[in-house]
């Protein structure tokens, strides 16, 4: 297992892979400066930032090993995450749903 | 100030059609609105209304307000640097910054030429829909700059005129969020089988990368070897992206414990 970290060299703080981290592990306001920051030890190594940064600068550290405690309570948090955002994704979905069902019945919005 | 940039601030932004923000329509027009896309409410949740596309490819309505919603930000982005080019030049910033702020305003014209040819591919035209941003002169009484400074009024207005502090909210935080929804946008277009509407948001997105880039890269050259600017940059920042997470629901605990420090700060300076 591996986890990641950010070139700081190349990163633009457009802050997406810190938006898309299930653990919350990639820090931005409490590094006391305008830097994205991986903290290794909340990295579950689900390869969700890597993709998404638009300058390729998240790389893999292969050689870092989570102590298992710690990677059990990024785990958990990830789950919590995930839970989350399928909570929302299904409130969002039966908003769509039953606007789309108004708009093809022709039912004024709120009736 | 230079007698230029004075008027130009005391001028309001206007444009042919013209800027119809949705907080303001009338109850008809709002009416109009639930007709053409189920709820008027949605409207300005770009987010939600690009779901809606997905699940309803065929509704070409559907297509037209979601990228007239996109549009009213290039629009309002046209205005914005387009502003800044004038008024930073009374402000001790690098020429360069100018230049690129001039750059940028050229991006969102093309980036508006795109919608508006997208739009009338769907057999529509800029103005059919409201704007989803708060564009052009308000009613008496209301205060401009959109949703983000609306509970500050002038104050805020003021503040967002300092080079670090727009270019913070701007450049990095709202072009940095833009990213994901023109490449989710994009994305989703590929998938319903729109390559028009693909390639435009895909070619909107490459510029984003750039502007985020050219914010974050000025932000750092005019905080650099200073604490208080950089903090200040960092707390607009996280005002911008507080708001973004009240919309979608993602607070995360980072900026939760970010804004009780600025609490405390602001407590412990009050004496």
């Amino acid at each position: 297992m591996a986890v990641v970290a950010i070139d700081l060299s190349k990163c633009i703080n457009c802050g997406w892979c810190r938006r898309v981290c299930p653990t919350e592990t990639i820090k931005y306001f409490s590094t006391g400066h305008r830097t994205h920051v991986v903290e290794p030890d909340g990295c579950i190594d689900c390869g969700i930032c890597t993709p998404v940064c638009p300058v390729d600068c998240i790389e893999a550290v292969p050689d870092y090993a989570v102590a298992p405690d710690k990677l059990a309570a990024a785990k958990d948090k990830a789950k919590q995450h995930a839970g989350a955002q399928r909570a929302m994704k299904l409130e969002r979905d039966a908003i769509i749903a039953r606007t789309l069902q108004k708009l093809h019945e022709g039912v004024p919005a709120g009736a | 100030m230079s007698t230029f940039a004075e008027k130009i601030r005391e001028t309001p932004s206007c444009r042919e059609p013209a800027y119809r923000p949705v907080m303001w329509i009338s109850d008809d027009e709002k009416r109009e609105l639930d007709k053409k896309i189920g709820d008027a409410n949605l409207y300005q949740d770009l987010f939600t209304m690009r779901e809606m596309v997905r699940t309803s490819p065929k509704d070409v309505e559907l297509k037209k307000a979601l990228v007239s919603g996109i549009a009213s930000a290039e629009f309002a982005g046209i205005d914005a640097f387009s502003r800044k080019v004038v008024e930073w030049q009374d402000w001790p910033v690098p020429q360069t910054l100018i230049m690129a702020m001039a750059r940028q305003t050229w991006d969102e014209v093309r980036h508006a030429w795109l919608a508006k040819g997208l739009i009338e591919s769907y057999g529509g035209q800029i103005g059919d829909y409201p704007d989803t941003l708060a564009g052009g002169a308000p009613p008496p009484g209301v205060t401009t700059q959109g949703p983000l400074t609306a509970g500050f009024g002038a104050q805020a207005e003021q503040l967002m005129r300092e080079p670090v502090v727009s270019l913070s909210m701007t450049n990095v935080s709202l072009e940095g969020g833009a990213l994901t929804l023109f490449q989710e946008t994009s994305e989703v277009a590929e998938k319903i089988g729109d390559q028009l509407m693909a390639h435009c948001y895909d070619y909107n997105w490459a510029d984003e990368v750039t502007h985020t880039a050219i914010g974050d890269f000025f932000v750092k050259q005019l905080t650099e070897d200073n604490p208080e600017e950089e903090r200040k940059a960092l707390r607009v920042h996280a005002l911008a992206e507080g708001f973004r997470a009240r919309l979608s629901g993602q607070q995360s605990e980072e900026l939760r414990d970010f804004f009780a420090e600025e609490m405390t700060r602001a407590t412990s300076a009050l004496g």
